[in-house]
């Protein structure tokens, strides 16, 4: 038979331990909505993280762009027409000019400026590419391949058409497309031991493609390795931007192919 | 055989079946995870044994007293290495032995080997709860740290399983032994009857906790 004092607390273990048990199991839900609710935090923080660091990005890029216009506006402008004044009065000179070593000298003198002009043009070209429009794009691409095809070092082939060019292509994605097809012609030409670059565009459901292929010896490209070369690091930057992606495989038995996805507002 | 019989002969099972899993994938488990293992084979092989003697009727209690220091300084390693990245190892170890010894103690001078060890057992479960909190702490404070985040959701099952059965069977623990000596058979019952619920949700969680946890290639381990 039970005490009395027994039956009260036999009466009270069972139920406290369960009221214990709905207790600890509440306390375990509620931690877990919390850390739910603080990894969702952290998630947002990190995005907002992202986006931030994109904008920085995209604002490097565009003061990048400008000041690249301005110096390539300012050699185009300041040093090409003194170089061109300094041409016509060599030219008057020559006229003027009494023996034919004088002239000699001074159709040399003229030959050389001519020199000096065309380059200067030709970097003030590449500082600011004319990018006004779709076409600009297209321009300056031709005008790129063809610049690499002039060496006569490297047969580059570029399968653009005219009708391959999406009317959404802003003037800001065209610049920083054209960097990034100049980077890795680039890269070709300083590393990859290379003689035959192609390219082909084409856009397909609003992505914009650029298919890159080389018959060098390729190379090794790893996202989470930091030691990467500026030119490997300023491509992603620029595809970061852009919100573009790229694929990078290894062709047998020689060369490297890149895929470049570039998403276009419908 | 009784309902309350049936209940704690069967909520064995959930502890046979999570050693067993962690036997056979033993050597694709991480190293905490390997470690905690050998709870796992620890608590089969206690409970079997228990329970055979059960079955021959024989006094089964001086097992928990081999249990209770076993279980102490394997629980605290495990917990040492999932909060090595924030918490210093010995700490855990340190703390472990201690507690360890003083079970040792308790057996040897106040509650004897055929006794109900509930003082060594109310022990555990306290030391248990604190590395449960502090786990929780640990996550809320650092919870995004990488090495926490491989493991995370197979502790969170391990954890909370510890945290909900120790905290409801603490009571029973510090009674225990004036439950066996004192009350009646009946209500011995009910009460082992909660700690077989108990004991099932515990495994439970540890089956889904080692089941969840990262698989590597035995090559990769060290």
């Amino acid at each position: 038979m039970e005490k009395p004092q027994d039956l009260s607390f036999t009466s009270a273990l069972i139920p406290l331990s369960l009221l214990v048990f709905l207790l600890a199991t509440g306390v375990v839900l509620i931690n877990h909505y919390f850390q739910k609710s603080l990894h969702r935090q952290r998630l947002i923080q990190e995005r907002l993280k992202l986006e931030y660091q994109k904008d920085l990005l995209k604002s490097t890029v565009q003061a990048q762009e400008e000041e690249r216009k301005r110096i390539g506006q300012d050699l185009h402008d300041e040093v090409g027409s003194v170089l061109s004044s300094l041409r016509i009065l060599i030219e008057m000179a020559y006229e003027r000019g009494s023996t034919v070593e004088d002239k000699n000298f001074l159709n040399q003198s003229k030959k050389t400026i001519d020199q000096v002009i065309y380059r200067i043009r030709n970097i003030s070209h590449q500082l600011s590419p004319l990018m006004k429009g779709p076409f600009g794009f297209y321009d300056a691409l031709h005008e790129l391949f063809d610049t690499v095809n002039m060496a006569g070092t490297h047969s580059v082939n570029l399968d653009f058409k005219e009708n391959q060019i999406p009317a959404q292509l802003s003037d800001n994605t065209s610049i920083a497309l054209y960097r990034i097809l100049a980077e890795l012609i680039n890269n070709t030409l300083k590393h990859a031991k290379a003689n035959r670059i192609e390219a082909m565009v084409s856009y397909q459901e609003a992505i914009f493609t650029i298919l890159y292929k080389d018959n060098g010896i390729g190379f090794t490209y790893d996202p989470n390795i930091r030691s990467r070369g500026m030119g490997l690091k300023s491509i992603e930057g620029r595809l970061n931007v852009l919100d573009a992606s790229w694929k990078i495989t290894l062709v047998k038995p020689q060369g490297s192919c890149i895929h470049i996805f570039v998403p276009l507002p419908l | 055989m009784t309902f309350s019989k049936f209940i704690i002969i069967g909520s064995h099972l959930p502890i046979f079946i999570t050693a067993i899993y962690a036997l056979i994938y033993y050597t694709s488990l991480t190293k905490s995870f390997a470690f905690f293992s050998w709870f796992l084979f620890l608590s089969g092989i206690i409970q079997g044994a228990s329970l055979l003697l059960w079955f021959l009727k024989k006094n089964n209690l001086f097992l928990l007293h081999l249990y209770v220091p076993l279980s102490i300084l394997l629980i605290s390693g495990f917990y040492g290495l999932i909060l090595k990245p924030v918490l210093q190892m010995k700490f855990f170890w340190l703390t472990g032995a201690s507690l360890a010894l003083l079970s040792a103690l308790n057996t040897y001078f106040y509650q004897k080997i055929d006794t109900f060890n509930s003082f060594a057992l109310s022990l555990e479960s306290i030391w248990i709860i604190i590395l449960t909190l502090v786990l929780y702490f640990y996550w809320v404070r650092d919870g995004e740290r990488k090495e926490f985040l491989l493991e995370r959701e197979a502790m969170n099952w391990i954890n909370a399983g510890f945290f909900i059965y120790n905290s409801s069977t603490l009571i029973l623990f510090f009674w225990g032994d004036t439950i066996i000596h004192q009350f009646p058979v009946k209500f011995n019952l009910d009460v082992w009857m909660l700690h077989a619920f108990l004991s099932v949700m515990l495994y439970g969680c540890l089956f889904l906790g080692v089941w969840k946890s990262p698989k590597i290639l035995v090559s990769l381990r060290h």
